[in-house]
């Protein structure tokens, strides 16, 4: 009877993940597996999925940056690490911030939480470095201290992409070396948030 | 019938139970304590995420402990502090299955309230929890095990069942990469790997990425990677290639951890192909043997 039970288990078990595993385009009843999946998440047992850089590689290198302006109306610039240039230690310890900053961009509900979250939290939680100030004799004047509370934040995402020739990498056109390696910076729009009264 | 019962209920390897509940506590306790500092951060509605929009992007079908309340900061503390001393408790071998449950719990809640910090390593880790509960993992080097007067008890080979799940997990996970990566031009053309190691964000280790600056590096990379999750859905089943099957998939995993930053995906991954190691026959019962067919 035992034995038994422990069957029918293992084969609901491994049917369940080879179902919720096969990648969709694969699969040929894709309503019955989306049907699945979100009866596993009612168990915290989906699989979620398993790209781990298919179908191909895609670059995510970027940062986010808010514009921000302060209760005077004076403006300061404030930006997430720099992961490109962030040891192997730092990248470890704070590896769900690198996950976090990957993923923001393709959602809008986190996206303007984050905003909201920034308008809180610049100047004391969150450094931002305020905008260059000019006098009427066109001398730049020192910077100005953020003053809380924030009035609005905007923010923004800077996303690098390789700029390379015609044609398919590695095939019609050589690949370049990581020192010639050109990128360009697409800036993307992601959230408002101004401060309610 | 027989040979499935077979399979499940005469095949195990007990031997890897301890290698197994130890290092799965020892990634748990690193998890806890990496997340302890940014807890209000990630957890709270101080922090970049309220939880009314974890619900939103939750939907109706995910839970979380964290839904139950409105967004206190007391309650990620507890649940990341509960998190590290379940994990000490499974390491010491203390009611192992009671810890696996709560560690499932936490971890799945965790996952639900913040979405936006977890990944494919994240599913591996909660779905080990809830099939290292089947397994009686206290039966060696364990606390438990020490004041019963049994350190080292003895496991039928009918309760380790529970093997089988990880290892079709595994199997699982590299078809399902294997697949989807037949699809991607840049595994076909070889430059996937070059690609890679352009990811400045996560690469940067102690493999340089100009080492892939070379088409036929990156080519040897590719179809190397390619080659070896082909090879191992069926390669870990066959008793004869499972050794090879599984020193492959502990160097790709090695290759991987040594040029990228991912966080502890690789070793719970190579983690999951120790599920595979065949029982080693120890030196006595070997020498036994031999003695008893040569007299």
């Amino acid at each position: 009877m035992k034995r038994a039970a422990i069957r029918w288990f293992i084969a609901i078990v491994g049917v369940c993940i080879a179902v919720d595993t096969i990648p969709r385009e694969r699969f040929p009843a894709p309503r019955f597996q989306d049907w699945l999946h979100r009866q596993l998440d009612r168990l915290g047992l989906s699989q979620g999925s398993w790209p781990l850089f298919a179908p191909n590689p895609v670059l995510n290198n970027g940062l986010l940056v808010a514009e921000v302006s302060d209760c005077k109306g004076d403006s300061a610039t404030w930006s997430s690490i720099d992961w490109s240039q962030t040891d192997p230690w730092l990248k470890f310890v704070r590896f769900r911030h690198m996950n976090y900053l990957q993923r923001l961009p393709r959602n809008s509900i986190a996206s303007g939480d984050f905003a909201g979250y920034l308008l809180r939290a610049i100047p004391e939680r969150e450094k931002a470095i305020p905008g260059v100030r000019w006098s009427e004799e066109n001398e730049m004047l020192p910077p100005s201290v953020l003053e809380a509370p924030m009035r609005e934040v905007r923010l923004y995402h800077y996303r690098d992409s390789m700029v390379l020739g015609e044609g398919v990498a590695g095939v019609d056109i050589p690949l370049p070396p990581k020192s010639q390696t050109v990128w360009s910076t697409q800036i993307g729009f992601l959230a408002r948030r101004p401060r309610e009264p | 019938m027989k040979a499935l019962d077979r399979f499940l209920f005469e095949s195990g390897n007990a031997q890897i139970l301890p290698v197994m509940r130890i290092g799965f506590a020892i990634l748990i306790l690193i998890q806890s304590l990496v997340l302890l500092p940014d807890v209000a951060y990630w957890f709270s509605d101080q922090g970049v995420l309220t939880t009314q929009s974890a619900r939103r992007l939750a939907g109706t079908q995910k839970w979380s402990i964290f839904f139950l309340v409105e967004g206190d900061v007391w309650l990620g503390y507890f649940g990341v502090i509960s998190l590290f001393v379940h994990g000490l408790l499974l390491g010491l071998g203390v009611y192992s299955r009671v810890q696996l449950a709560a560690i499932f719990l936490w971890l799945v809640s965790f996952q639900h309230r913040m979405p936006l910090i977890h990944d494919g390593e994240d599913t591996v880790f909660r779905l080990f929890a809830f099939f290292l509960m089947f397994l009686p993992l206290d039966a060696s080097y364990s606390l438990m095990g020490f004041l019963r007067g049994k350190p080292n008890e003895q496991v039928a080979v009918e309760q380790l069942w529970g093997l089988r799940l990880i290892q079709i997990e595994m199997t699982a996970i590299y078809a399902s990469t294997f697949l989807s990566k037949l699809a991607g031009e840049t595994w076909q053309n070889g430059t996937a790997m070059w690609y890679v190691s352009r990811m400045n964000d996560n690469y940067g280790r102690l493999i340089p990425s100009e080492w892939f600056d070379s088409h036929w590096m990156s080519q040897i990379g590719s179809y190397g990677t390619l080659v070896i999750e082909a090879f191992l859905p069926i390669g870990l089943w066959i008793p004869r290639l499972r050794w090879i099957a599984i020193l492959f998939g502990v160097a790709l995993h090695l290759g991987i951890e040594m040029s990228m930053n991912l966080f502890l995906f690789e070793w719970v991954m190579i983690l999951g192909l120790l599920s595979f190691v065949p029982r080693l026959k120890s030196r006595t019962v070997a020498t036994r043997h031999q003695t008893v067919e040569g007299g």
